[in-house]
């Protein structure tokens, strides 16, 4: 039975089986990201023409979002958070959920399970969603302070 | 006794796993015998789980990663709809509703992948009719 459920791999004694497929999947999230890194830290997405233009952007003329979240990863990857913060500060501040979330999970894939799982109480994410809407219209809003929350 | 989680061998008499926070299942009853060191074992065995009090006892995932991620890369309405499902999970686990955090779950995930291939479709029109026209980017 066990012998069935349970695949021996190098790292670690026993692995149930269905780690390792979403341990691929991990390992391949990671070849992307360091694909992606590597073009964003040499390509500058403030050039235009360099990346596709946001779908929303084009077919509506507002921002959405997420508009400016290469331009904001590009300025972290040259050491200047608050340039960052400028092109898109709620992609600055998901950065950290986001990373923490993949160590979280890759490391449980490989059987070392030391982070916790942290449940994000459901009103926090109420308040995330309203916070997403109301920056998403401030940002499109031509009036000079909400002006500079515009990519 | 392993936990069923990720499987770290528990504390004796513990109800939650050191490791995930996950709720152990139930163990046999201890020996009943003189009354005081029944209430010794009932102190020992209500251990605070790790993470606070309002922590659910069961998992289900809600997904939330993926609609922060579709709502900065994909900027579609299905990363908004996410985020209610994702509200929708946790709220129902800490109600205790855990038919219906299943059901938002599965909701979400569908939601998740609606806009990650909406995303696609979306890329592939644009590079195919105003291939880096305008400056600005996603």
């Amino acid at each position: 039975m066990h012998s069935v459920l349970f695949v021996r791999t190098g790292a670690t004694p026993t692995l149930p089986l269905w780690r390792v497929p979403v341990r691929a999947g991990y390992v391949l999230l990671a070849l992307l990201a360091a694909v992606g890194t590597a073009l964003l830290y040499t390509i500058d997405p403030r050039e235009p023409g360099t990346y596709p233009l946001c779908p929303f952007l084009g077919l509506t003329g507002y921002h959405c979002p997420g508009c400016g979240t290469l331009r904001a990863l590009h300025m972290l990857l040259h050491g200047d958070p608050v340039g960052a913060l400028g092109y898109n500060a709620l992609a600055v501040l998901a950065l950290p959920s986001l990373v923490y979330t993949y160590v979280r999970g890759a490391l449980h894939t490989v059987g070392a399970s030391v982070l916790p799982r942290i449940f994000v109480p459901s009103r926090w994410i109420w308040a995330l969603l309203v916070g997403v809407l109301i920056y998403w219209a401030l940002r499109n809003l031509p009036l000079w302070p909400l002006s500079s929350l515009a990519p | 006794m392993r936990c069923t989680s990720c499987g770290t061998e528990s504390i004796e008499g513990a109800r939650y796993c050191h490791s995930c926070g996950r709720r152990l299942p139930e163990q046999p009853e201890p020996q009943f015998g003189a009354p005081s060191s029944g209430q010794q074992q009932s102190d020992l065995r209500s251990t605070p789980p790790p993470f606070g009090a309002e922590r659910p006892v069961h998992h289900v995932p809600s997904h939330l990663v993926w609609a922060i991620l579709a709502t900065l890369f994909c900027c579609l309405p299905a990363g908004i709809v996410s985020i209610v499902y994702a509200a929708q999970v946790n709220g129902k686990l800490t109600a205790g509703d855990l038919e219906g955090a299943l059901r938002a779950s599965n909701s979400a995930k569908t939601w998740a992948l609606i806009s990650v291939a909406l995303g696609l479709v979306a890329g592939v029109i644009f590079l195919a009719t105003d291939p880096f026209g305008s400056p600005g980017s996603v």
